[in-house]
């Protein structure tokens, strides 16, 4: 160690607490430049966990390739595996989707099931070639439902268009219009797969036009179906067939497979067709690959993206963008701290640099000093910043991983912390430039101080005469000891603005952080749908026929049933369009939407003299309003009338119902921080009609006619005008428990479902249910539904309950990530603040101690230090407020444009941000008081050197 | 053998009325050996006089010449360098680097130069400082007559052509300046070194072979007392 880096780490050691501060300043920098780097990377890794999730873990692909074929890729040996499956042959079930009407069996290999994105959503894998599980779109979107347990006979075969055998990358070519199909076909997969199969090109060349497709059966084969799986994401969405798993065994060589047809078929001889999904040795080598094969592959874009394999993607401009600014940020807050320490440090060392020089020091001896220290300090708060930066963001995660997927991806995926190389190195690398740029101002300003300068130390009082004049105020609130701080300030400004500034900067970050998060949890839940129930069956019927009250109400009786839900409701709905004199709305409706009296009639009054006029036209024009009309399973609904003392006879009278209505519009209050509910119309009763089309009847007749009716509404045999009445209740009172969605605007009219369904005719019902432990009912039920075939895709239950914890996540997240970000800022300015007062006044101590020889007392002391305090917070707080209140306002016109909410200040942090800018400068203060008032008034009247 | 020439020295601070001409015109040579006072009241110039032959402050105009090379000639790692090698500089208030101690400050131009320290000179060095067995103290703990040997000891480590004292005695009582004094002596005549001293003490000045009186920044007078 030579003579300076001695020196150098001497003096650390003796200034022990700025030392010590220092650290503590780019520990947490550093921390939080290491949790930017490993969230990123964390994130990274959680991209691609959901590109596997979705596309499987394989890096190319080839489809529809031939036995020999499949051998060679296995057998290369840059290929590190590969997922294989065999297309066993097309069956035709009946499927709805005149464009999907194969059920495509494909025999798959442990790796495949391992590999490829088959998430089984009951039941389980199939593990023999007799036993198969079937995607949740067969029953969804073509219409054909199976349950586990059932035993399906088909009949196979391939699909030929003429010669032409097709794959699954071919789209139907079906009767009527074969040419546009066939130019549909190929690469429209938009999973990520860009590519296609081998015989795709060939196809089009050949059959454009010609004719339809035909199956040719080779052989009939018996499946068990073990369990149903969600839509997968090698199903091109232009696929003919529904995807079918079985289990296939290659353990005995894929040749066994090759001409695997029943003997005697005419077609045996024919091979059967392979996808095979493979993993190279070297990821990178799998465009290589591709292009040499020969054959159109396809490559497996994101994952190989995520994997960090190829980049050419938004994906690291967004993130790596955003990093940037906050690592930008970090770095700028934590500069602004360590280059305080650093000057500091220098100008306290102004002499001993000098004396240095003045022995023949050579400037970069100087500097290098400087930089040692640098190097010294980061030695300590670099790595210790680096294992609390992880501890903190792993930490984080945690708690908030497994709620990410409210802003991306699967739900079932967590995102956990993911350290890696790249990560800590940049992290490493961000933290050393913050500490080397914040050492390296004050080391230059070390090389500049001459060796006269620095023995003569004369640079320290040079002041330029007018400017001292203090105010007579001050004069007379402080005293004299008031003029003296005020001139301290003023002499040696720099030293100040310097705490200053930092003051400043945690004020604008603190308050404009808060109220960043204040807007977007107003916004988030704002847009929440907000509902009063956890879980909803739509019943939708599976013959697609009208719904009966009956029928519809031993359904509900079997479904409570089926879990130990705590409260339930059922009920139909429809949506009808209404126009509605103006004059009917509330003036706070109108006005809240603009809504006019027509313009053209409005033109049309020459003078509107009075306001009679104006209510006149408003009476006379028309507003078009959708109404929400429901009817309540009879007796659930009367449960409800009776709870909320509703009159049964009235609102119950089969018959003739009068309906309940709720007319609300909610506005965002900006005073109250909150949606308000403002009523819609003025009246308390109303009655509207409306014509609804009797489809039944209309169906019967030829299209034409049908048209026809629907275009001119004339014909009044099918069609029937539909008056309602209903009374409007208060806008406090709630509707029956699952109908209290929350909206912005609207009316929404109940009745007793053996009315409604006497007026109208509907071939939905909704079932409303909470339950006390919501996931696992949604569980119960969702499996009684698909046992009994009523389950009709993923839309058909609704774990509502989950959606909104979703929202809940988000805000969540948000909030730990904001706050936890204001306070690793505001700790920084902390240590900032720190040192520099606890500096300031350590250096004046000969001027304290000559204060003190003239017999200024410790009051004395006191009010000056008060005074000096007060110039720091309320310099800082002068400026930090009004520019943090024009960034909320900033922050408000973003968040408005999206979300309705108005403007309004965050109090709350504002006296915050001033109670603690004020309690950390004067207890800063009082810190340095303390060890200076121990002195020995001759003793620090005798410093000189140091 | 001429060891130092300074020639029409000028150093003026300041600008227009407020301008102070802290020399004007100094010239004078000094040989191998000499042991020279300068004496002059407050604000004559005499420490500027000093520091420029030092190397640590910059002439207005005019120039050294220490073994006939010109000090300012050089850049600024040159002029550090002879900073270290060819001066030894002393001041009133010993100018001590507080975290290091005795050895480490003495030391301090050879560890600056990255050379290895001569065991022997330095042994002599501190015997003759009568520092021995404080080597391991630092400046606080010592009296200020230690505290100024030790800056002597640090100015005669590397054996410079000149040794500079700006007051050395300024600020100790009686026995330890003439302390000190002698020490210089010492010095001066076992090594053959040239000294140049700045003292207000009429007792210290008669001691020196030769005086030079400056006022208002031109030297008055110039006389050798012995050889």
């Amino acid at each position: 160690m030579n003579i300076f880096h001695k020196v150098t780490l001497k003096s650390l050691a003796i200034n022990r607490t700025r030392t010590v501060v220092t650290i503590i300043g780019i520990i947490l920098s550093v921390s939080m430049i290491t949790a930017v780097t490993v969230f990123i990377s964390s994130l990274q890794d959680y991209m691609l966990d959901n590109a596997i999730y979705v596309n499987g873990d394989w890096h190319g692909a080839f489809n529809g390739v031939n036995a020999g074929t499949a051998a060679e890729i296995l057998n290369d040996s840059r290929v590190e595996s590969a997922a294989l499956a065999v297309g066993i042959g097309y069956a035709e079930i009946g499927s709805r989707n005149e464009y999907k009407p194969y059920l495509f069996i494909m025999g798959a290999d442990d790796l495949f099931f391992e590999r490829m994105p088959v998430h089984i959503i009951g039941g389980r894998l199939p593990l023999s070639d007799d036993e198969i599980i079937l995607p949740v779109h067969l029953a969804s979107n073509g219409g054909v439902v199976y349950k586990t347990g059932d035993v399906l006979s088909l009949e196979t075969g391939d699909r030929y268009a003429g010669d032409i055998r097709l794959t699954q990358q071919n789209p139907y070519i079906s009767n009527d219009n074969s040419d546009s199909h066939i130019e549909n076909s190929g690469s429209a997969d938009g999973d990520g797969n860009a590519g296609s199969d081998v015989n795709e090109g060939h196809v089009e060349n050949n059959i454009a036009g010609v004719r339809p497709e035909e199956l040719k059966i080779m052989e009939t084969r018996t499946y068990t179906v073990t369990g149903f799986y969600e839509r997968p994401g090698f199903e091109d969405y232009s696929a003919p067939g529904y995807t079918a798993l079985t289990k296939a065994d290659f353990g005995s060589g894929i040749s066994g497979y090759a001409d695997g047809y029943p003997e005697g078929n005419s077609d045996a001889g024919q091979t059967r067709l392979f996808d095979i999904y493979l993993k190279m040795k070297f990821p990178k080598n799998i465009f290589a690959y591709v292009d040499e094969s020969g054959m159109t592959g396809s490559t497996n874009t994101d994952v190989l993206m995520y994997s960090g394999v190829s980049r050419y993607s938004n994906f690291y401009y967004v993130f790596y963008s955003f990093a940037g600014i906050l690592i930008g940020l970090i770095m700028f807050g934590s500069i602004s701290l360590i280059y305080n320490a650093f000057a500091i440090s220098v100008s306290e060392r102004t002499r001993q640099f000098g004396l240095l020089a003045s022995i023949g020091a050579t400037k970069r001896q100087a500097r290098g000093m400087v930089l040692f220290e640098a190097l010294a300090v980061s030695g300590i708060g670099i790595p210790v910043g680096i294992i609390s930066g992880i501890l903190g963001i792993g930490v984080t995660l945690r708690f908030v991983g497994d709620k990410f997927y409210a802003f991306y991806g699967s739900e079932k995926l967590v995102l956990d912390l993911d350290i890696s190389a790249a990560a800590l190195a940049a992290a490493v690398f961000f933290a050393f430039v913050t500490v080397m740029i914040s050492a390296w101002v004050p080391s230059g300003r070390a090389v500049r101080i001459s060796a006269i300068d620095a023995i003569r130390l004369s640079k320290d009082i040079r002041v330029k005469s007018g400017k001292m004049k203090s105010s007579l105020i001050t004069r007379k609130l402080f005293g004299l000891e008031g003029i003296l701080a005020g001139k301290y300030f003023k002499r040696s400004k720099k030293k100040y603005r310097a705490t200053v500034v930092s003051l400043f900067m945690s004020t604008v970050l603190f308050i404009s952080a808060s109220s960043l998060c204040s807007y977007l949890t107003d916004a988030v839940t704002g847009a929440f749908q907000d509902s009063d129930y956890d879980i909803a069956y739509y019943y939708s019927g599976v013959s697609g026929g009208y719904v009966s009250y009956d029928y519809l109400n031993s359904l509900y009786r079997k479904l409570i049933t089926v879990a130990d839900f705590s409260s339930s409701v059922y009920a139909v709905e429809k949506t009808i369009g209404v126009k509605m004199p103006v004059a009917q709305f509330t003036d706070e409706y109108l006005e809240y939407y603009n809504i006019t009296p027509d313009a053209a009639y409005m033109a049309g009054t020459d003078n509107v003299a009075n306001t009679a006029d104006i209510d006149d036209i408003a009476g006379a024009a028309e507003h078009e309003i959708f109404i929400r009309v429901f009817g309540i399973g009879d007796d659930l609904y009367e449960q409800y009338l009776l709870l909320n003392g509703f009159d049964t006879d009235i609102y119950l009278d089969i018959a003739d119902a009068r309906g309940l209505g709720q007319a609300l519009l909610s506005r965002f209050d900006a005073s109250l921080q909150r949606f308000v509910k403002i009523p819609l119309l003025k009246e308390k009763t109303a009655e509207i009609s409306f014509a609804a089309v009797d489809r039944e009847r209309r169906e019967l007749l030829p299209e034409s006619e049908s048209q026809y009716i629907v275009q001119s509404n004339e014909n009044s045999d099918y069609i029937k005008i539909i008056p309602l009445k209903f009374d409007v209740m208060e806008v406090d009172t709630r509707l029956a428990e699952g109908l209290n969605t929350s909206e912005k605007y609207g009316i929404k009219i109940m009745y007793p479902m053996s009315y409604f369904l006497s007026k109208m005719n509907t071939k939905t019902c909704t079932f409303y249910f909470r339950a006390d432990n919501p996931q696992k009912a949604f569980e119960q039920l969702e499996e009684y539904l698909m046992a009994n075939g009523l389950y009709k895709d993923e839309y058909s239950l609704i774990n509502t309950y989950e959606m909104n914890k979703t929202d809940r996540n988000m805000v969540t997240v948000i909030k730990v990530f904001s706050y936890g970000f204001i306070i690793l800022i505001s700790l920084i300015a902390l240590a900032n603040v720190f040192n520099t007062i606890s500096t300031n006044v350590m250096l004046r101590r000969r001027e304290f101690a000559m204060l003190r020889s003239v017999g200024m007392t410790e009051r004395g002391f006191r009010r000056m230090m008060n005074y000096e305090c007060i110039l720091y917070g309320v310099k800082s707080l002068i400026w930090g407020i009004p520019a943090a209140f024009l960034v909320t306002w900033l922050i408000f016109r973003s968040i408005s444009r999206a979300f309705e909410t108005g403007f309004y200040l965050p109090w709350s942090s504002v006296v915050i941000a001033v109670g603690s800018v004020f309690a950390v400068v004067f207890s800063t203060m009082m810190y340095s008081m303390r060890i200076i008032s121990r002195d020995n008034v001759i003793d620090s009247l005798r410093i000189d050197t140091e | 053998m001429e060891i130092l020439r300074v020639e029409k020295l000028t150093k003026i601070y300041g600008k227009g009325e407020s301008e102070v001409r802290a020399l004007d015109g100094v010239s004078f040579c000094a040989e191998q050996g000499e042991f020279i006072a300068i004496i002059g009241p407050s604000g004559s110039g005499k420490s500027t006089l000093l520091h420029i032959i030092g190397g640590v402050d910059r002439p207005t105009s005019g120039a050294v010449y220490m073994n006939d090379r010109d000090v300012y000639a050089q850049n600024e790692d040159q002029l550090a360098i002879f900073r270290r090698r060819q001066v030894g500089l002393i001041y009133q208030f010993y100018n001590l680097i507080p975290v290091l101690d005795v050895m480490e400050n003495i030391t301090l131009p050879v560890l600056m130069d990255g050379r290895k320290i001569n065991a022997e000179r330095f042994d002599e060095l501190i015997k003759t400082l009568g520092l021995k067995g404080r080597e391991k103290h630092l400046p606080n703990q010592l009296s200020g007559g230690q505290q100024q040997r030790v800056s002597i000891g640090r100015a005669l480590m590397n054996a410079p052509a000149v040794v500079l004292a700006d007051e050395p005695t300024g600020n100790l009582d009686s026995k330890n300046s003439q302390e000190i004094v002698e020490l210089l002596k010492l010095s001066n005549r076992r090594y053959n070194q040239t000294i140049i001293i700045i003292t207000h003490d009429e007792n210290i000045a008669l001691q020196a072979k030769r005086i030079i009186a400056i006022e208002d920044g031109r030297i008055t007078r110039d006389e050798v007392m012995r050889k």
